[in-house]
Order: structure tokens, then C-alpha cells, then sequence
């Protein structure tokens, strides 16, 4: 299966945002989307998620699959946990074969211990994008968009989460977007001008 | 005595009616993309309508019983749907990602963040359909039980209140389920 943007293009506030942007995430591709503040990394993920329409070009499933759209494990920009439930709760809450313990244990991997019981409102920022990551990689999932998942670690915690991530990959297809300089050390990069 | 009775019974009932219709009408997966408010007031809508019906047509104390649910019907469905409406954009955003394309995933309720304006919408319908059923009754020539009915009222909002401090006690338990 792949996922192919063709030409997408978006404006806001009559502006451009991206400009006739085409990316194909195959199978195993792991792709950095690199570019300035307000380049359009965002836009561009929010699209393929389907959070948003571009004003021209599309989105393009390829290859035989059963539904019309494809799962996703996401990392947003912004945390968007629920609040009142611990990290382990809202990791679990995605996956309804999973369950609070495992999850937790899941946690553990990247967490100080303990941590994985409070709630989320508890957490440092660097412990919530933490969250974020696992809740994105612990499901099945077709392909895995990450928006800026790094943001708020120092370098210690960022290469523990890469170092994470490489070990989930699997044949997943991962994006994640990031300013210059701050690319993925393997996979492929993607320059948004 | 009854009717104060049958308008607690009613307008709880009418509450309890205007609220899952508006959890199930606003649940992440149907409303993370675009959803007008228009078509979330549609209880609403239909409750004017009933309601106006119903104090019109109904005999004696069917006139009472279907005023007084559907005002408490209308009143919370409209709270619930206004609870809903500001219900984090963002987390329902993450709930449509996360939770499609298997639609039967798509049943998580951010209850903890609108249950104080579902608690609300319940104490405003009570006193509301309260009073909407003293004026079925007075329409109806029945004016002696109009003090019970307001006595109906106060009494849906001391319930209303109690519940309101109940759940604020066991808050953060869960409203999640995937």
C-alpha cells in the first residue's frame, strides 16, 4: 500500500501554504518533512489525516485495502491527551485490545517508573510528547504521522524517543516534520520550500 | 399533588431523553470535520414543535405530562448540544484519527468536560418545565396546583444540585469508552 500526495496545494487567508507538494509514503519509507515555521508541515500531515481538504491536488490511496480511508497513529503538533486520565489510560484508550497494564509496561520504556499512573496534567511536556509517541506507535497502524514530536525535549529525551521509534518501526511508513537541522539520523528527507 | 409528582417524573425523563439524544448526536466521529450547530439544535427544533403540539391537542393531564417532558427535553437537549459544541475541537480531532476508518471504534465521550453543562442544562430544564407545566395546567382551568408545580421545580433543582455534587466528587473516573 501507498499513500501518495499529488500536487497539494493550500492556502490560508488567501496565502500559500504549501505549493504543489507530491510525496508517496510506501511501505518501510520513513520520510523527515523538513522546513521552516508556518512552511506548511502541518497542513500538509492534516491533509493526508484527512483533517483537512487541499485546494488542489489529492490524497491517494494505492493498493488494495478494505476500508476507503487508512489507520493512523498520530502525533499532533499539540499533545491532545485527555485530561482527567493517567498517561497509561490514554494510551490504552486507542486500542481496544489493550489494556491499562500493558500500556503502561509500554510506557516504562521511555517513563521514569511510576509515571505511567498519573495524570497526564501531572506530566513535564517532554513526558507528554513521550505519550504522544507511544500512543502513535502502539497501534496497528498503516501509517504513523508525527507533527514535531520532539519539541520540548532536551537532546537526551529526543534521542531516547528516536531511539524508540527505530525499535517500533517495523514496515510501518512513518512521517514526522521538523524545523532544519532536526531531521530523522535514518530514513529519507523531504524539503518544504 | 400528582401533577407535581408527574412533572418531576416527566421532566426527568424529558431530561434524561434530551440528553443521550444530544451525546449521540455529538459523538468525536460524527463532528470532528464540520458539523453545523444548526443541526445539532435539532432537539431543539423538534421540542418546540412537540411542545407546542402537545399543550395544544393533549386532553387534561396528558396536557401536563407531554409539556413538561418535552420543555425539559428541549431546554437540556440545547445545554447538551452547547456542551458539546465546546467540547475540545482538538481532542475530537484526535478521536477521528485515531478512531477511523472502523467506525464501530468511535464511541469515546469526553463526558468529564461536558458534564457540568449537562448537569446545568438538567437544573435550568427542571424549574423551566415546571413552569411550562403550571401553564399547561392554568390553560387547562386548573390554576390550584400551580404553587405545587412550582414546588416541583425547586425540588428538580435541589436533585439537580445533588447530582451536580456527586458528580463532581467522582470526576475523573471515566466517561472513555473505546
Amino acid at each position: 500500500m501507498t499513500i501518495e500526495a499529488l500536487n497539494v496545494s493550500k492556502n490560508y487567508e488567501g496565502k500559500p501554504y504549501l505549493k504543489n507538494v507530491s510525496l508517496d509514503i510506501s511501505s518501510g519509507s520513513v520520510i523527515s518533512v523538513v522546513g521552516a515555521k508556518k512552511s506548511g508541515k502541518t497542513a500538509l500531515l492534516r491533509i493526508i489525516m484527512g483533517l483537512e481538504e487541499a485546494d488542489d491536488g489529492q490524497v491517494n490511496l494505492l493498493g488494495d485495502y478494505k476500508y476507503d480511508r487508512f489507520n493512523i497513529g498520530a502525533v499532533f503538533q499539540d499533545d491532545r491527551l485527555c485530561p482527567g486520565f493517567t498517561a497509561a489510560q490514554n494510551v490504552a484508550m486507542v486500542n481496544k485490545r489493550l489494556s491499562v497494564k500493558v500500556a503502561g509496561e509500554e510506557l516504562e520504556k521511555l517513563l521514569p517508573a511510576g509515571t505511567a499512573d498519573l495524570p497526564v496534567e501531572d506530566l513535564t511536556p517532554a513526558q507528554r510528547r513521550m505519550v504522544c509517541i507511544i500512543r502513535a506507535c502502539i497501534i496497528p497502524s498503516d501509517v504513523r504521522l508525527m507533527d514535531e514530536p520532539f519539541a520540548g525535549m532536551t537532546e537526551e529525551e529526543k534521542e531516547k524517543s528516536i531511539a524508540y521509534i527505530h525499535s517500533v518501526l517495523a514496515n510501518t511508513p512513518l512521517v514526522i516534520t521538523c524545523l532544519p537541522g532536526e531531521e530523522l539520523p535514518f530514513g529519507k528527507t523531504f524539503h518544504l520550500s | 399533588m400528582q401533577a407535581m409528582i408527574l412533572t418531576v417524573l416527566s421532566s426527568a425523563a424529558g431530561s434524561a431523553a434530551g440528553c443521550i439524544l444530544s451525546l449521540f448526536m455529538g459523538r468525536p466521529g460524527k463532528r470532528a470535520k464540520v458539523d453545523p450547530f444548526v443541526k445539532r439544535i435539532l432537539p431543539l427544533c423538534a421540542g418546540f414543535l412537540l411542545m407546542a403540539l402537545a399543550i395544544l391537542a393533549a386532553p387534561g393531564i396528558l396536557k401536563l405530562i407531554l409539556s413538561v417532558f418535552f420543555s425539559a427535553f428541549t431546554v437540556t437537549g440545547l445545554g447538551t448540544a452547547k456542551g458539546l459544541e465546546n467540547r475540545d475541537q482538538a481532542l475530537l480531532e484526535m478521536a477521528y484519527v485515531f478512531f477511523v476508518p472502523d467506525k464501530s471504534r468511535i464511541t469515546y465521550i469526553d463526558l468529564p468536560a461536558c458534564l457540568d453543562k449537562i448537569v446545568l442544562s438538567a437544573m435550568i430544564a427542571g424549574p423551566v418545565s415546571a413552569i411550562v407545566g403550571a401553564a399547561a395546567l392554568f390553560a387547562a382551568g386548573s390554576t390550584p396546583s400551580i404553587p405545587l408545580q412550582i414546588t416541583a421545580g425547586l425540588l428538580l433543582l435541589v436533585l439537580a444540585a445533588l447530582a451536580k455534587n456527586l458528580l463532581k466528587k467522582n470526576s475523573g473516573k471515566g466517561g472513555s469508552a473505546a
